[in-house]
């Protein structure tokens, strides 16, 4: 191996130059114990998965080794590697860091630009006009005026000063509106003091994944000024783990405008239960249900007991995945992944092996997914290793387990 | 000149680890009042707990037993159990402490250790000592050899039912004890409070409470002790199988940030190499031993040679941080997934894993140290003062042992040794005025002429021994023996009632020997031979039989036969009895003049520390100036200012009244012994010492490797370290400096680690940083071992942009004249690709090497060098400053690599422990010794060479043994070709007549 073309040459500037652009952690302290690489659930699937020889890359300052590294776009940026590291290296926020801001726009691969551009240009990330939205919603306001019996009832759009903002994921509108019906006739059966916008809806911010914090701001902000214009309390990020840490993360890193919390809608959920405003009948599902940690969630905003109290206030035969909590693998889909058809083969069929065989071992029948991008993931792993599970948003198994309260009619499928 | 106070002659040393017992033992013989405070009901600390010790793999407890067992009889310790430090009044020098000792229930004077209490005590706990493994009672004794010897009753947990009191044959047992406040007086403190394991469940991802078969080190421990839950034998918790394979996770709480515990806990790799040799020794043949660890630090002397002798013997040593235990689908097994460094991940499955975890303070230590008003370091330790080893941030008190770092047995025994001698220095002039006064005996019986007259007194120890023993009947066979004039029965033979009895029956009945066929002569000789001297008698004239622990205990199932073996051993200790001579002490007066050999900054520093006390001190040099290899240092490991220091040391040494320097000096010859040496010089001037201190210091090894000495850009650590400061040009100005570590160590020609190097080239390195940002710095290393707080130095060379690049002895960095520059070579450890370093600059971490000069000295003084040419102590652990040679001590860097401050502790540690000897008048002999019939020895130096404590010697044609060096071991006896050595009271018609009795007993047994 000793050859001249193989010889590398150390130079620490462009180490100096990405730990400037790092404030909340130093990836200098790098041990190189190898913790990481064992941590990866995906290591030993995907040639090139290695977070530590990457680092090592990056800390020996191999300007054109980190850049050309595969790793950099192969990585889901799940931080499972290193959510106990020793010394508090953060891996994902890392590979965000070095996406962001040693590519450009048409350096990314896959859609995912592609995203974030329509996400610029019209404020969601699948294009939908105005006009189609506003229409989706009088579809679906007039199948839930059916379904509810209440000819009266109506989407409350820019209510002033709710007690809860909903913000969702574009495919709610353009693939999925059942998914949103189903959410909307939750909050009428709760009886919340809800609004959901006509302008800003769409919560997802796929910048989180390119790294381009210019982008990502422009994206974010005005969805918080909508949440301010409307004077609503709280904003609610629908089952979509993106948008929920995206959200949150240009929360914490860029908003200075007036404090509101962000919860995901789990977090509702289970609110609502506690305080018995949302009734679920038991006997409704009676198959075995799984539940899969988003790492967006469970690692990087810790949401995990939310939702096993949500599941087991219903669910009689819940199982666990192992590991799960911030232990939990990642679906394999993460940190853009999925927008990147190139690397499909390495997703599904090799990614996509880790996430099955734990899917397998639980013997669950149902797969309780609170995260859009997720739900694409296990989907297509679903079919791929023939695993013959139904894959389920959460709130869609809490509105089929919805006791309707007396007065209130509810015409359950 | 302001007269100086008087200070109080009397420390308090808080907590009773190895560390507090040590400086207490060192304290005491040098004439102070110690109290030796204890929160819990035992001394002892931590070491108890352990199975072994390495590198020697001695039983923790054979070797810590007898410290034990010195201090609990020490006259001149008050051992203050169950007892809190309230409050420290007073100025240093005349502080007053209030302490808080609380009921004990059960009176460790009366109580016998019989156990009925724990027998009737209906309540049954996890036992402390074998965590989550054996149970015990509210009442108990936490260990078999532990002192206090007496049962404590757990408060917590007790229900003072009484149940335990009413079987109480001695009275010990009293519930309307109170906790009493006690205000004591002393002039110096000695902070010895010990540490604590970090608590594992704080990361879950060890799995440590969830599965079974995940264990702390020192649950390991009790696991492979013989005196643990299953005595010794290697079980898994879960299911009482033997394990197939044993995994070690090292750095289990240190070295770890996120969790702010950034420093390495110093110990754990070494106890995981020991205990998995152990688990090797014990365990199924093919055990699969793997320790998993992030860098192996085996820096301690002879520790190299132990990490190769464990791999030699199928230890596997795997560098990788794992990521988790888990739980095999289905359970019955451990999961281990790692990867190595190349990135290949690896799942292996393991029947048992040990958590290496880290030190802390010990609880509580954090309250302690408030009321002293110390201040800590930011883990919670009190780090003693820059280059001082021991002194806190409050004059009058020092610190010792694991509460002021994470630090092995043999660095807590030098600290302590450090301690007590700082806290006598402190205190100079006040040894002897609060200790109690010697009671002078009346003079022992003269048996000149007289028959012997044996008393046999059968103790019944409760039921102990009388529930199997038909103790009455006993006694009465053996008034029927030759030579006896008594024998009776006592309930215990050892309560305060009992001595007394036998002291009454001694007068009444005229007895000149004495039997006891009770228990344990290590736990009760002592305190039985008092007794008999107080009756006038000699110490010597008294013999035990262990009826109880040999006998009753073991032999429970069959009373016949141990009651016919009771009688066996009576009727062979009786006559040994009959055959005893009295034993004579003899003298040798004490020269109190010290003699230090080296002038470096070990040995000035011992010389101050004794010459502070009041004793006279030759200091010796062998070149014209003071200083050793100390003199060519800049900064300290803490980055202390050493040229400061060590002008101020010279300065002290130089103007000190009570020292004189000899510069140029060497010695030309040494005779004499512990006590009164005289040591000739080479211009024929003698010199009369009581003891020594070898301090002769050592050297950077000059490499041949790496272009060193034909470029003049390749330079050594100290070198480098002398450019830096006075920044030369060419290392001013470098834009590149490669530090190459392990030049010359660890070497099949030199198999020890250095020591000193890795952090010494961290420290270069942040020099190098804070001098010119802009430079790159490499260090090549194979292991970086900046152990203990020097852990901090090394992250923060990390931050700061120092790159460390692991290589492997099959591919050793190659550095190349390259024109302009040197170019270096070496294959990056997770890349496994060539980097090409072009430096300016190449500093070498050469060896620490041993001068010369030892191999003469070591003739001299006859003592020994182990084959690295360093000093060979009396013993790893626990005598890390003696030689076998009584008077002899060793300091500094002429014991092994060490840094600047831990030569200074161990110098004044040297210093305490020479102190013990020149402060008495007197040395004595110890007991029975060996004498030598002048007319049979043919002066074949057998004796010579075996004896452990050089205490034979050929003198006019024949051999002679000095009295007071003999320790009465036997051993020149057994050997000698001629049989002209015999051991008093053990020759050979006295083992005979015992063994003929013994075998009498059972040929007749075999007739039954």
């Amino acid at each position: 191996m000793e050859n001249a073309t193989n010889t590398l040459h150390p130079g620490p500037s462009f180490r100096e130059e990405v730990k400037e652009l790092i404030h909340d952690f130093d990836f200098g302290n790098c041990l190189s114990c190898g913790m990481c690489t064992a941590g990866c659930p995906f290591s030993d699937l995907v040639l090139g998965l290695d977070p530590r020889r990457f680092l090592r890359k990056l800390l020996l300052g191999l300007r054109e080794e980190v850049l050309s590294d595969p790793f950099v776009f192969l990585c889901n940026m799940c931080e499972r590697c290193t959510i106990e590291c020793p010394m508090g290296i953060k891996m994902g926020s890392l590979v965000r860091t070095v996406r962001g801001h040693f590519y450009t726009r048409e350096e990314y691969p896959g859609f995912l630009q592609k995203v974030v551009q329509e996400q610029l240009e019209t404020g969601n990330q699948m294009s939908v006009t105005p006009e189609d939205y506003l229409e989706t919603l009088d579809w679906l306001q007039e199948e839930l005026q059916q379904e509810l019996g209440d000819p009266g009832y109506r989407i409350p759009l820019d209510r002033r000063d709710a007690d809860y903002f909903y913000a969702f994921n574009a495919r709610e509108i353009k693939y999925y509106p059942n998914e949103l019906q189903a959410v909307l006739k939750i909050f009428y059966v709760a009886g919340i003091n809800y609004t959901i916008s006509s302008r800003k809806w769409d919560a997802t911010n796929l910048a989180l994944f390119t790294g381009n914090n210019e982008d990502f701001y422009k994206i974010q902000m005005p969805l918080f000024e909508e949440v301010v214009r409307l004077g609503a309390k709280e904003l609610i990020i629908t089952e979509c783990g993106g948008a929920f840490h995206a959200t949150r993360h240009a929360y914490r890193s860029f908003w200075k405008g007036r404090a509101f919390p962000v919860r995901h809608i789990i977090q509702l959920l289970d609110q609502l239960i506690g305080e018995g405003r949302l009734k679920l009948d038991p006997t409704v599902i009676t198959a075995p249900v799984t539940y899969h940690d988003p790492c967006s969630l469970a690692r990087k905003e810790g949401l995990v007991k939310e939702a096993r109290r949500v599941l087991k206030a219903f669910i009689r035969d819940f199982r666990e995945m192992n590991p799960n909590r911030t232990d939990n693998y990642c679906c394999g889909g993460g940190g853009g992944f999925i927008a990147m058809p190139e690397y499909s083969k390495a997703r599904i069929e090799a990614k996509g092996r880790r996430k099955a065989g734990q899917i397998r071992a639980t013997g669950a029948k149902i797969v309780a997914v609170p995260c859009h991008n997720c739900m694409d993931q296990i989907n297509d792993i679903t079919r791929h290793f023939k695993l013959g599970t139904s894959n389920r948003h959460v709130c869609s198994l809490v509105e089929e387990a919805l006791i309707m309260p007396p007065g209130k009619k509810g015409n359950t499928s | 000149m302001s007269i100086r106070k008087e200070r109080t002659g009397a420390v308090l040393v808080v907590g009773s680890g190895i560390a507090g017992i040590q400086a207490s033992l060192d304290l005491a013989g040098s004439g102070y009042l110690v109290y030796l405070v204890e929160q819990s009901p035992v001394i002892g600390g931590n070491m108890p707990l352990l199975d072994k010790t390495f590198p020697t793999n001695d039983c923790s407890m054979c070797i810590f037993s007898p410290k034990l067992v010195e201090c609990a009889r020490h006259r001149n310790i008050e051992i203050l159990t169950c007892t809190e430090l309230q409050e420290l009044r007073g100025e240093p020098g005349r502080f007053k402490a209030v302490l808080l000792k609380r009921a004990r229930y059960i009176d460790p004077e009366k109580c016998t250790g019989c156990g009925d209490c724990a027998e009737v005590c209906p309540r049954e706990l996890d036992d402390a000592f074998n965590p989550g493994t054996s149970a015990r009672k509210a009442v108990s004794r936490p260990y078999a050899q532990a002192f206090p010897n007496a049962y404590v009753i757990d408060r917590e947990h007790c229900l003072q039912c009484g149940q335990c009191s009413r079987v109480c044959q001695v009275g010990a047992i009293d519930f309307t004890r109170q906790d009493e406040i006690l205000e004591i007086e002393i002039g110096a403190v000695v902070v010895s409070s010990g540490f604590e394991l970090f608590d594992p469940s704080s990361l879950p991802y060890y799995g440590y409470g969830r599965f079974p078969d995940v264990l702390t080190s020192f649950e390991f421990e009790r696991l492979l002790s013989a005196s643990g839950p299953w005595e010794g034998r290697l079980l898994r918790p879960s299911n009482l199988q033997e394990p197939a394979s044993i995994a070690w996770v090292q750095c289990v709480g240190s070295r770890n940030i996120r969790i702010d515990r950034g420093y390495c806990s110093g110990v754990c790799c070494m106890s995981a190499i020991k205990e998995a040799l152990t688990a090797r020794a014990r365990g199924p043949l093919n055990l699969r031993t793997d320790i998993f660890f992030v860098d192996l630090r085996t820096h301690g002397k002879g520790f190299e040679k132990y990490r190769v002798q464990a791999e030699g013997q199928g230890v596997r040593l795997i560098r990788s941080r794992i990521y988790a235990v888990t739980e095999k689908e289905g359970g019955d097994g451990l999961l281990i997934r790692y990867a190595d460094e190349a990135g290949n991940i690896f799942t292996e499955e393991y029947d048992l894993v040990v958590l290496s975890v880290g030190l802390q303070p010990s609880g509580g230590f954090l309250e302690t140290a408030g009321k002293l008003g110390l201040s800590l370091n930011r883990y919670g330790f009190c780090e003693p003062v820059e280059l001082t080893g021991v002194a806190t941030s409050r004059q009058g008190i020092f610190v010792a042992g694991a509460s002021s770092g994470p630090k092995d047995i043999p660095g807590s025994v030098i600290q302590a040794g450090a301690a007590a001698g700082e806290s006598a220095r402190y205190l100079a002039g006040s040894e002897g005025t609060r200790v109690p006064s010697v009671v002078e005996l009346s003079p022992e019986q003269d048996l000149t002429g007289s028959e012997p007259r044996v008393g046999v007194l059968v103790c019944r120890c409760g039921s102990n021994i009388a529930g199997v023993i038909d103790v009455p009947k006993l006694a009465e066979k053996a008034g029927e023996l030759p030579g006896v004039v008594y024998a009776g029965e006592h309930i215990h033979a050892c309560s305060q009632e009992g001595q007394n009895k036998l002291k009454q029956v001694i007068r009444e009945h005229r007895l000149n020997r004495v039997v006891v066929a009770a228990c344990s002569p290590r736990t009760h000789r002592g305190l039985f031979q008092e007794t008999i001297r107080e009756a006038g008698l000699n110490r010597h004239l008294f013999e035990m039989a262990n009826i109880r622990d040999q006998c009753s205990w073991v032999h429970l199932q069959d009373p016949d036969r141990a009651n016919v073996k009771a009688f066996d051993l009576v009727r062979a200790a009786v006559a040994r009895a009959v055959r005893l001579k009295p034993v004579e002490t003899f003298f040798s007066v004490v020269n109190p003049r010290a003699l230090v050999v080296g002038g470096g900054a070990a040995g000035m520093t011992s010389a101050i520390s004794l010459a502070d006390r009041g004793y006279q001190v030759s200091l010796l040099e062998k070149t014209g100036r003071l200083g050793g290899l100390a003199s060519g240092m800049v900064q300290g490991f803490r980055g202390e200012d050493v040229p400061e220091f060590l002008s101020r040391l010279i300065k002290a040494t130089a103007e000190h009244p009570k020292i004189e320097v000899l510069t140029g000096a060497e010695i030309k010859n040494v005779e004499g012994t512990a006590g009164n040496f005289t040591t000739t010089l080479g211009d024929g001037r003698k010199i009369r010492h009581g003891a020594v201190i070898i301090a002769t210091g050592g050297a950077e090894y000059r490499p041949v490797e790496y272009l060193y000495g034909q470029d003049s850009r390749v330079l050594t650590l100290l070198e480098l370290e002398k450019a830096l400061a006075g920044r030369e040009p060419a290392v001013a100005g470098a834009k590149t400096v490669v530090l190459i570590q392990c030049v010359g160590s660890r070497e099949p020609e030199r198999m020890y680690c250095s020591r000193v190097c890795c952090t010494k080239s961290v420290r270069l390195a942040l020099r190098i940083k804070d001098q010119a940002p802009g430079t790159n710095v490499y260090v090549l290393f194979r292991d970086l071992r900046t152990y203990g707080f020097y852990e901090d130095l090394y992250q923060e060379a990390r931050s700061r942009g120092v790159v460390f690049i692991r290589y492997e002895t099959d591919a050793k960095p190659l550095v190349e004249a390259n024109g302009e520059r040197l170019k270096v070579t070496v294959t990056d450890h997770i890349l496994r690709r060539p980097l090409e370093i072009q430096a300016d600059i190449v500093g070498l971490a050469a060896a620490a090497v041993a001068p010369e000069e030892n191999q003469r000295l070591a003739h001299l003084f006859k003592v020994s060098l182990n084959e690295d040419g360093f000093f060979h102590e009396a013993h790893v652990k626990l005598s890390p400053v003696d030689f076998s040679t009584k008077g002899v001590f060793m300091a500094g860097l002429a014991h092994g690599p060490k840094n600047l401050e831990e030569c200074i502790v161990q110098a004044k540690a040297a210093a305490a422990r020479a102190a013990t000897i020149l402060s008495r008048t007197r040395l004595e002999s110890q007991g029975t010794v060996a004498v030598v019939q002048r007319e049979k020895c043919a002066a074949c130096l057998t004796c010579v060479r075996l004896c452990p404590y050089k205490a034979a010697e050929i003198k006019k044609g024949a051999a002679e043994i000095e009295p007071t060096l003999c320790r009465g071991c036997g051993i020149c006896a057994g050997e000698c070709p001629n049989k002209a050595i015999t051991l008093l009271n053990y020759e050979g018609p006295v083992l005979f007549a015992m063994s003929s009795e013994l075998c009498r007993g059972s040929c007749e047994d075999e007739r039954v």
